[in-house]
């Protein structure tokens, strides 16, 4: 276990690193060790080539928290209880190279090709449009996005995006959407009416800024988001997957293709391709830009990653955009084709679990969630085992694809209650567990739990309803998603009795003494 | 066979996203409405078959509800059911007394709720 530094101790390290590192730089067998730890955490690959941004990142690091030694930093890292300080190193080791408009010409297909292209296909009016802009670092990317959407499809109610990044520092920035005016320069006049100027800083005014949601997501070790409803559009990952190995890029690729709507489109970087990489895509080209269209069902076999072109005849053969992975791999992305017998597997991931072989079994429960994404069974094991390890944030990504499957469960929508409640969450806490009690109305800890949230959130007379309905329907027959969730979160029926009846005697003593005062 | 289609007129989202979604599920086709202004859209434009609607509301009691729709000559013949946390003597006698077709308790779970729906629009509809 790290013990940590005294503050005097860090704030005169730091004093004493600026602009110069006093200690003795890391070995290559250390740098080694980090590289690993980060490739482990993040899936970015850093080869010893290379290792001189990650000299350069580690000592910032190190200056930082006032660490002189390098075998103690790596001590920090390896502290799994509090993975931070690997977060906050990996968010320093990604390029937050960007800027408005960047590749334009892939803007112009957004516009002219793919935009109205989905338009035509949509079955709602307007049309409900989803974007995951996946690695937005300061927000340019999204931003440009919404400018281009917004511009071509003025139904900002019905337009979505969802911005994600690895790096808080990075996301912190794109949130609040100030920018200075070199930063504006890619714009072209109509686009700068998409800003509004304070003092030297131009901020990107609410139109724009109210259709994107900014949230911290690591490809590599957390669920994919998906949309409320169905699936996303377009995905734009540009300029990220250069990071990563290519067993990790075909991972995040089978990812993406899950989560895309059918014939949705995935926006790389002009320098990343997916040639013999992958299958279940299609390429589509203009002039100067491509895409890659998720492949549809009827071509799926037959068409796979076939160059498709739409607009005016390339001026340059589609063999020559950079291809930066070569080797052939086959990607089964169909639903339901697979010979893994979900019952079996599951099987085998819970005898791992009971085992104790968390690692193993989480990643059995991830490989069954790739070759059944019908079943909501993965999931709901993926998030009860990263509940268990404290990573709630993605326990609950976890949790809402389970409910997203089957939304009638009230096992995965309770879970998810609990979570918000432990990340300070109560108003969504409580919404989801009326929405529990209203599938379930006999669910003991539902009622429990609700009783508590509404206590914190001052909703006395809901938690004092909720307290006396613990004791009324105690003495029903405890059902089956009541025994799994009692279980899971090693409650007994006695335990929830007692503390109910604890909870209603501080509150009805509190409301008497309230009705007293009031006389 | 044409799907059912059901109207559901509740002031709680919870409670018509989650109706909607088991009943969805049923086979059933569902609209639903949590105000007046929604519910009276709805009827405009879609032809029912049966509705559903909750009592205690902040603009209209669900059995006012029913009373209206029974004398409107392009509703009254459409069947409605109540549905309400209520207890169920109690929600026996507003449906006797409003003209409902038929009752279903709220608080039973979702599952009974649908069951409840499924047999009273067999009872109604054939």
């Amino acid at each position: 276990m790290v013990r940590c530094m005294s503050t005097s101790k860090s704030s005169k390290a730091t004093k004493n690193h600026v602009g110069l590192h006093p200690h003795a730089p890391p070995n290559d067998t250390e740098l080694q060790t980090i590289a690993e730890l980060v490739q482990r955490h993040s899936g970015i690959v850093y080869q010893p080539r290379n290792y001189t941004s990650l000299v350069r990142a580690v000592t910032n690091r190190m200056a930082h928290l006032g660490v002189t030694h390098t075998h103690k930093y790596l001590m920090r890292l390896n502290n799994l209880e509090k993975p931070d300080e690997l977060t906050k190193l990996t968010a320093l080791l990604t390029v937050q190279k960007t800027s408005f408009f960047r590749d334009r010409s892939q803007f112009v297909l957004l516009e002219e090709n793919a935009l109205p292209d989905i338009l035509s296909r949509s079955e709602t009016v307007p049309a409900n449009l989803k974007v995951w802009s996946a690695g937005c670092s300061t927000g340019e990317e999204p931003y440009s996005i919404a400018i281009s959407l917004l511009r071509r499809w003025p139904y900002k109610n019905t337009t979505s995006i969802l911005a994600t990044d690895i790096s808080a520092q990075a996301l912190g920035k794109a949130l609040l959407g100030s920018y200075r005016k070199l930063d504006l320069e890619p714009l072209q006049d109509q686009e700068l009416t998409f800003f509004y100027r304070e003092k030297d800083i131009w901020r990107v005014n609410e139109r724009a800024r109210s259709i994107i949601d900014f949230k911290f997501h690591n490809l590599v070790s957390v669920p994919f988001p998906v949309p409320s409803k169905g699936f996303w559009d377009i995905i734009f990952c540009r300029n990220v997957l250069i990071y990563f190995n290519q067993e990790t890029i075909k991972e995040i690729i089978k990812r993406f293709h899950q989560v895309l709507s059918p014939q949705g489109y995935l926006f790389l970087g002009p320098s990343e391709s997916l040639y013999r990489l992958v299958e279940g895509f299609d390429l589509v080209s203009t002039d100067n830009a491509f895409v890659y269209q998720k492949s549809s069902p009827e071509t799926s076999s037959a068409a796979k990653m076939r160059p498709k072109r739409i607009g005016p005849t390339p001026k340059q053969p589609i063999e020559n955009i950079p291809m930066v992975i070569q080797t052939p791999c086959k990607l089964d992305t169909s639903i339901g084709s697979t010979d893994i017998d979900l019952e079996q597997s599951l099987r085998l991931a819970k005898e791992l679990l009971e085992n104790n072989d968390i690692q193993a079994a989480f990643h059995r429960y991830l490989e069954i969630s790739t070759a059944h994404p019908e079943s909501k069974h993965p999931y709901i094991m993926l998030g009860k085992i990263a509940a268990d390890r404290g990573s709630l944030e993605e326990a609950l990504s976890w949790l809402q694809m389970a409910s997203k499957i089957d939304p009638l469960d009230v096992e995965p929508r309770f879970l998810s209650a609990v979570l918000h409640h432990r990340l300070g969450r109560d108003q969504e806490s409580a919404d989801e567990l009326k929405k529990v009690l209203f599938l379930n109305g006999n669910l003991i800890p539902g009622h429990y739990y609700l009783g508590v949230v509404a206590d914190h959130l001052g909703d006395h007379d809901t938690a004092l309803r909720c307290f006396r309905n613990v004791l009324k329907t105690i003495g029903t027959h405890a059902d089956k998603s009541t025994c799994s969730i009692m279980n899971t979160l090693q409650l007994t029926l006695e335990m929830l009795e007692s503390a109910s009846r604890a909870h209603l005697k501080r509150l009805e003593t509190k409301s008497a003494r309230k009705r007293s005062n009031k006389r | 066979m044409k799907k059912l289609r059901i109207l559901i007129l509740d002031d709680s989202e919870i409670v018509l996203s989650m109706t909607s979604l088991a009943l969805n599920e049923e086979g059933f086709e569902t609209y639903t409405a949590s105000s007046l202004m929604e519910f009276d859209e709805v009827l405009s434009k879609q032809e029912p078959d049966i509705i559903l609607t909750d009592i205690k509301m902040p603009e209209i009691s669900g059995d006012d509800v029913c009373r209206v729709l029974k004398q409107r000559h392009n509703t009254k013949l459409v069947p409605i059911i109540l549905f309400s946390t209520l207890e169920e003597s109690e929600l026996a006698q507003l449906a006797e007394r409003s003209g409902a077709d038929g009752y279903v308790c709220k608080n039973c779970g979702i599952d009974e709720i649908v069951n409840s729906i499924k047999s009273l629009t067999e009872e109604i509809v054939f």
